[in-house]
């Protein structure tokens, strides 16, 4: 099993963006590339090599599931594990999620301390 | 004569009518039995087969278990100890233990299988070489083992046995129990099965082991129960093995040869045939027929034959019995009618016949006066009476009309000419009067004496002689005119001198040769007078013309004045003079002259002399040119052969003034209806838009004229028009005066086809007797707009809470988490003040979420069938988290249930746990526990929560489920919480269709109840867990009221692969239909509660059920199929019962394939875009299932069936190519089409229906593959 090392994170929201970066850099000992947009995230893709995607959903000028789909037509990332982070959590929310292609969904406001974890037992997961 | 006729028609009456009603009757009430006994007996027969067809079952449900335990005889340890330890000489080298002890093993074990089965007679263990090493009987009722060891070398079932491979059955012929080679007394027929044994890894047959099974036993229910019937039971050949009648058993055996060929050669050779057969056989008067038993299950040229034979009085007992009593009711029926009849006929038609004969009789004998009584007799008879009265009275008065009418004609002369008003008076050719009747006398004074024989000069004053004398004269020569002349006017002269004018006619008559005149005088003195009168009148009237306010005027046919009155002239400013003569269309404007022609015109060309047109309003033109509104009444007169118009004609400038202000306030009201912002139509009682004013027009796009006279339903899309049809016949039937006030929300169409949401006010109105209605209309797309918005208002804020809660919530835990550094230990409780407020704020913004979903009923729930048992057990040990640091243990008991199967959402189940766990936790002393228990009761699971906490303030109790609702308000900082917990989990368990409830006692501790319903199978058994309920299986609904049929129906089923639940009723259907999701219906068409054919029709009514495959299985199949002909209930097949198993499940097997039912694509694909938009393009019409990956597609082929693959080649572990073998292997013959990015081989489309590229197929093209390969797997 690989381990978890590159994260290529996408959020507009300048605050949570540095929460969520201290909670997986330096609590989480993660690397990680953050983007404001989802148009950013799919521009840093390549150059980046992410092992994994964790996107908001609502995002200007492109958001997290249509910058998934972007994502997904280039070949090296067709199966890259994507996560979804979002304040929307209804249950048929999150279904509809995952019919877009997540692997999971964390929901916001998450637990900083525990955020880390919860992304590694989801990596866990889909290796195998 | 009459007398014979009397008796004729009585007598000739009621002997038809008799024979006639009986004969009627009898054909009636015969047909009505037959037929019902044809449908009877058909029940009758199918019901015979349905029980032979059970007890066959049964014997080879008991045959199979049976040869389940000879096998697992044959395995037991002891079997091949005592072969290992025979051959080592004593003792077992593998396991140890001597010979003796195996063989006490094994007949120990002989012995228990014995004790629970009393069917079987002996076990045996024989060696190879027909020894038997261990023997167990029962013959005698009592399992016993046996010491006394035979040889059974030469029987032939241990030769025959031994030849078998391992795991092999040999089923003996049935005989009767031998002992040492005699038939044993009494006789016990015996059957025997029998398998080798074998050691492990050895090809050495070691010998067998047999179960002799009691045939008695084994056939026990066959026999029992017959209630006059016969059963019997026989092997390949006819012999019998088993009868009702006992003498018949064993002919072959005992010799005394019986046989079913001797009872019923016929049944025999058709068991030749037929695996199965009921019959009802009318030589022998009885229903018989047989169900084969292949005992042996690899041999189906080995069997038995459960023969039944019923007597025809016994089978059709209750039909027979039913002829009874329709034969009596007709009898009964028949002479009641007759006598009735008889009655009725006598009263009504035969008597009154006979008394108008003797009636007749004495009119023909010349009795005239005699007449019918009417009031004696009806209908018909009333009318024949009346008229024969009416003859008779005619004949009597033509009789005294004729004796009248010669007295008459004698007396009519004189009378006449003496009763004339007129003077009468004769002359002769030369003037001398000849006769002079008394009307002359009074007129002239003379008396007749006086003047006959005189010249009628003498009733002529002097001046007139000569004139008169010309006037004879004339009257003379020209006497080929017979002219009787309207008189002229003359002057009479009577006897005292007088004179007076008179009108004289003359006529001549010709007596023989001579000519007569006669002078006709009347005096005319009277009429003159009159005269004058008239001329007074016309004075008079002319007075009142000339004084009335109206001015008149007359006219000529050509238009010309001819008279005007001094009105007129005052009017006009004409005088009459001036007027007189001129044309009348000098009193008209030049704009009225056309009309004035026509009107003129079409008066003149009519005939009618009197035509009035009143009341009408033109315009007058005055002498000064000025012009005035007038009424104007015209009449027209003919005089002579002439038209003339008398028009009176009136000034009503003043009535005009009124008459515009109301036209004045009509503008206003038109302006503002023209100016609201309301659209505003009026429609006429059927619907058509009368007006239609601009603020309607800006709403729905139309201009005015191109919507008035049309239906109003243009203005709305067609799925509203029949709820509008509704509305308006509602209107129109109640109180057309009612006004309705604020009317219904609809949906608007505008003229480019573009939809709006409407409110609609309908009122209605009454014009003369017409019903209209006026409807106000109002855009209000944008009021839904703001309503829409405040609905999800809380769903934003929610929302937008959110956000910085999450910066927040996150800066607080890395900061106490330490990720910067140590802070100090004040700050620290501080962070942490905030930091548990902040999550606090978390839960109150998800339960305000939850507490306005549930308001607004979208609270979301996803159920599934699951056991509840697993789901508390997840929710308390992830909630045990929660109650770790308040030190309180969560403790689970489900007591005895393992499964209990219940249809929840998981999730929100799991959310009600945690929050009724987090209370009691909260609420328990420290060090305590809380036992959670699930009990099931009366179809209800119970959750029952426990703590021992302090209780619930009484005062609290019944708020206790209120929106913020808490005990103290000082527990909010020590327990936390928002207050809505409890509201939301009672509103989510409700929504379950559960309750909730509580017990506390104050110091004891408070338990909270959640019950929700039991998912049952409709065959009321719990359902077995797994793979079972998420089976692909097909599920079908089973509609039949006969429980035996019903479970042979489903046995049926299930053989061939599918589930099913039974449905016993009508109302027992329709609910289970609306319930499940059937993949097929099997239906009886006579349940109770409602026809099959009703219940077929409400399926097909309803949009949920229309397509639902119904396959008819009925007694009555063929009938009802004949009933619905020409009627498309959509049935996929009518099978007559008894039930052809075959046809049944090919119908079933074609209803699967049903084309109304939505094919199931299965898209292997692992571009999400481009399945969705595929989904989004294929959904209306089948139904897409998405697999993303190989292993994915492999296993949903693997578990469903699919009409279709749609398959991507590259996929993310491995090729689509991979999948192209299963496909297309005979078990799944799938259609695929390929979709895929690249170009595929010319070895891969061979093996694929069609191949697409993704970056050249359009929508359309990619559509029509699909429905091309699908519709051609179909066909």
């Amino acid at each position: 099993m690989q381990t978890l090392e590159r994260i290529l994170y996408a959020e507009d929201e300048p605050d949570i963006r540095q929460v969520a970066s201290l909670a997986l850099e330096v609590v989480g000992g993660f690397t990680l590339k953050t983007c404001n947009t989802g148009l950013e995230a799919v521009a840093e893709v390549e150059a980046f090599a992410p092992q994994l995607l964790l996107f908001d959903v609502m995002m200007p000028d492109m958001d997290g599931p249509s910058a998934l789909a972007k994502i997904r037509e280039m070949d090296a990332y067709r199966k890259t594990p994507a996560i979804f982070m979002t304040a929307k959590v209804q249950p048929n929310e999150i279904q509809r999620y995952l019919d877009m292609g997540a692997v999971d969904v964390i929901a916001k406001p998450f637990d900083p301390m525990t955020l880390a974890t919860q992304i590694g037992d989801i990596w866990a997961r889909t290796q195998h | 004569m009459f007398s014979k006729l009397k008796l004729g028609v009585r007598g000739k009456t009621t002997l038809g009518l008799g024979l006639l009603i009986f004969t009627s009757l009898f054909i009636a009430s015969e047909y009505s039995y037959w037929t019902s006994r044809v449908h009877a007996e058909k029940n009758i027969i199918a019901l015979k087969q349905t029980a032979l067809q059970l007890l066959s079952h049964e014997i080879s449900t008991i045959l199979n278990s049976e040869r389940e335990n000879l096998l697992s005889l044959r395995d037991v340890p002891a079997v091949s100890a005592i072969i290992r330890s025979r051959n080592a000489g004593g003792i077992d080298p593998v396991r140890g233990g001597s010979l003796d002890q195996w063989k006490q093993r094994l007949e120990a074990t002989f012995l228990s299988f014995t004790h629970n089965n009393t069917s079987y007679a002996q076990l045996k263990y024989i060696d190879a070489k027909g020894h038997e090493l261990v023997r167990v009987d029962s013959l005698t009722g009592q399992a016993t083992v046996v010491d006394d060891f035979q040889n059974q070398e030469d029987n032939l079932y241990v030769s025959e046995t031994l030849k078998l491979a391992a795991g092999k059955i040999y089923h003996s012929d049935v005989n009767l129990n031998r002992e040492d080679g005699m038939i044993r007394q009494p006789y016990t027929p015996i059957f025997r099965i029998a398998t080798p044994v074998y050691l492990q890894d050895d090809d050495n047959v070691e010998g067998l082991i047999v179960i002799n099974i009691f045939i008695d036993q084994l056939f026990k229910n066959v026999f029992t129960d017959l209630s006059g019937a016969k059963r019997f039971i026989s092997d390949e050949h006819g012999d019998y093995i088993k009868h009702s009648d006992a003498a018949k058993i064993f002919g072959k055996a005992l010799g005394s040869g019986h046989n079913l060929s001797q009872d019923d050669p016929e049944l025999l050779a058709l068991s030749k045939k037929e695996d199965s057969l009921i019959r009802y056989d009318s030589e022998k008067h009885e229903v018989d027929g047989f169900q084969k038993i292949f005992f042996s299950p690899r041999d189906h040229s080995r069997y038995w034959l459960l023969g039944l034979s019923i007597p025809e009085n016994i089978a059709f007992a209750p039909i027979i019995a039913e002829r009874g009593g329709s034969l009596l009711a007709g009898i009964i029926m028949g002479l009641f009618a007759l006598m009735v009849t008889l009655w009725m006929t006598t009263r009504n038609i035969v008597a009154p016949v006979v008394r108008l004969a003797e009636i007749a009789k004495k009119m023909q004998q010349g009795d005239r006066m005699v007449r019918a009584d009417v009031s004696s007799v009806t209908d018909e008879f009333r009318i024949l009476y009346q008229t024969f009265n009416d003859l008779a009275a005619d004949q009597q008065l033509i009789k005294a009309d004729l004796e009248a009418e010669i007295i008459l004609k004698t007396k009519r002369h004189s009378l006449i000419v003496d009763s004339l008003i007129d003077s009468l008076i004769t002359i002769n050719k030369i003037g001398m009067v000849e006769s002079f009747n008394p009307a002359s006398e009074r007129i002239f004074g003379y008396s007749a004496d006086d003047v006959i024989g005189q010249n009628i000069n003498l009733l002529i004053p002097g001046s007139y002689h000569s004139e008169d004398d010309n006037y004879l004269l004339k009257r003379l020569f020209i006497d080929d005119k017979k002219i009787i002349g309207i008189g002229r006017e003359m002057v009479g002269k009577r006897k005292d001198g007088s004179t007076f004018p008179m009108e004289l006619a003359v006529s001549e008559l010709n007596v023989g040769d001579e000519r007569h005149f006669t002078g006709i005088v009347r005096d005319i003195s009277a009429r003159q007078t009159d005269e004058q009168n008239v001329l007074d009148e016309k004075a008079r009237l002319l007075a009142v013309i000339d004084n009335v306010v109206d001015g008149i005027i007359t006219i000529n046919e050509n238009g010309f004045i001819e008279t005007f009155n001094p009105a007129a002239a005052r009017i006009f400013g004409y005088r009459p003079d001036e007027a007189i003569g001129q044309r009348v269309k000098r009193l008209m404007p030049v704009s009225c002259h056309d009309a004035y022609d026509d009107y003129l015109l079409n008066h003149v060309s009519n005939d009618e002399d009197k035509v009035r047109v009143l009341g009408l309003e033109s315009v007058g033109v005055r002498k000064d040119s000025s012009t005035f509104a007038m009424e104007m009444a015209v009449s027209t007169l003919l005089i002579g052969e002439q038209h003339h118009f008398a028009a009176i004609v009136r000034d009503i400038t003043e009535r005009q003034t009124d008459e515009q202000n109301v036209l004045d306030e009509k503008a206003r009201l038109l302006a503002v209806i023209n100016n609201v912002v309301d659209g505003i139509i009026t429609l006429n009682e059927q619907g058509f838009i009368e007006t239609f004013n601009p603020a309607a027009a800006r709403i729905f796009g139309y201009r005015p004229d191109e919507v008035i006279a049309h239906s109003v339903k243009v203005l709305m899309p067609g799925p509203y028009h029949a709820e509008y049809d509704d509305y308006l016949s509602n209107h129109v039937s109640i109180d057309a005066k009612k006004v309705k006030g604020v009317g219904l929300e609809i949906v608007g169409l505008r003229k480019d086809g573009s939809t709006f949401p409407m409110e609609m006010a309908l009122s209605t109105l009454l014009i003369g007797d017409q019903s209209h209605f006026a409807g106000i209309v109002r855009d209000i797309s944008e009021r839904k707009r703001v309503e829409q918005m405040q609905k999800e208002f809380i769903s934003t804020v929610s929302h937008e809470l959110r956000t910085p809660l999450t910066s927040i919530r996150g800066s607080l835990g890395l900061l106490l988490g330490g990720v910067v550094g140590e802070i100090p230990e004040k700050a620290q409780a501080l962070v942490s003040i905030a930091n548990s407020n902040s999550e606090r704020l978390i839960d109150l913004i998800n339960d305000i979420l939850d507490i306005d979903q549930i308001a607004a009923g979208k609270m979301h729930f996803d159920y599934t069938v699951t056991n509840l048992i697993s789901v508390i057990q997840n929710a308390v040990e992830s909630n045990q988290g929660y109650a770790d640091p308040l030190n309180v243990h969560f403790v689970f008991d489900a007591g005895e249930h393992k499964n209990v199967i219940v249809r929840i959402d998981e999730k929100r189940i799991a959310q009600v746990m945690s929050n009724l766990l987090s209370n009691a936790a909260k609420y328990s002393p420290a060090h305590d526990q809380v036992e959670i228990t699930v009990r099931v009761k009366n179809r209800h699971a119970r959750i029952a929560v426990h703590d021992h906490g302090k209780g619930i303030p009484e005062e609290f109790k019944s708020r206790i489920f209120s929106k913020f609702a808490r005990a103290d308000s000082s527990d909010t900082r020590k327990k936390g919480g928002t207050g809505l917990g409890l509201s939301i989990t009672k509103s989510i368990v409700e929504q379950h269709g559960g309750s909730i409830s509580f017990e506390s006692t104050t110091d004891k501790g408070t338990t909270f109840y959640v019950d929700l319903i039991l998912f049952q199978s409709a065959q009321k058994k719990e359902i077995k867990m797994g793979k079972e309920i998420h089976s692909s299986r097909p599920l079908l609904l089973v509609v039949e009221d006969d429980q035996d049929v019903s479970g042979l129906l489903g046995m049926m089923l299930e053989d061939d692969g599918y589930r099913y639940h039974q449905a016993f009723n009508y109302q027992q259907a329709i609910e289970q239909i609306q319930t499940h999701q059937y993949h097929a219906v099997t239906l009886d068409l006579m349940i109770p509660g409602g026809s099959g054919i009703s219940l077929l029709r409400k399926l097909r009514a309803d949009d949920a059920t229309r397509e639902l495959p119904v396959i008819v299985v009925s007694a009555k199949a063929h009938q009802g199929q004949l009933e619905m002909k020409g009627d498309v209930l959509n049935v996929v097949d009518w099978i007559e019962k008894p039930i052809d198993k075959n046809r049944l499940l090919s119908s079933i097997r074609k209803s699967m394939f049903h084309p109304q039912c939505k094919r199931r694509i299965l898209h292997v694909e692992d571009d999400l875009d481009i399945a969705m938009i595929v989904d989004t393009l294929l959904n209306s019409e089948y139904q897409v299932i998405l697999a993303k990956t190989l292993t994915q597609a492999k296993q949903l082929i693997n578990d469903e069936h699919f009409d279709l693959v749609l398959l991507d080649i590259g996929l993310p572990d491995g090729s689509g190519v991979d999948l192209l073998p299963i496909l297309n292997s005979p078990e799944h013959q799938t259609p695929i089409i390929v979709f895929s990015a690249r170009e595929i081989s010319q070895d891969i489309s061979a093996q694929v229906q069609g191949a697409l590229l993704k970056s050249r197929t359009g929508n359309e093209a990619l559509m029509q593959q699909i429905k091309a390969a699908i519709n051609k797997q179909v066909s």
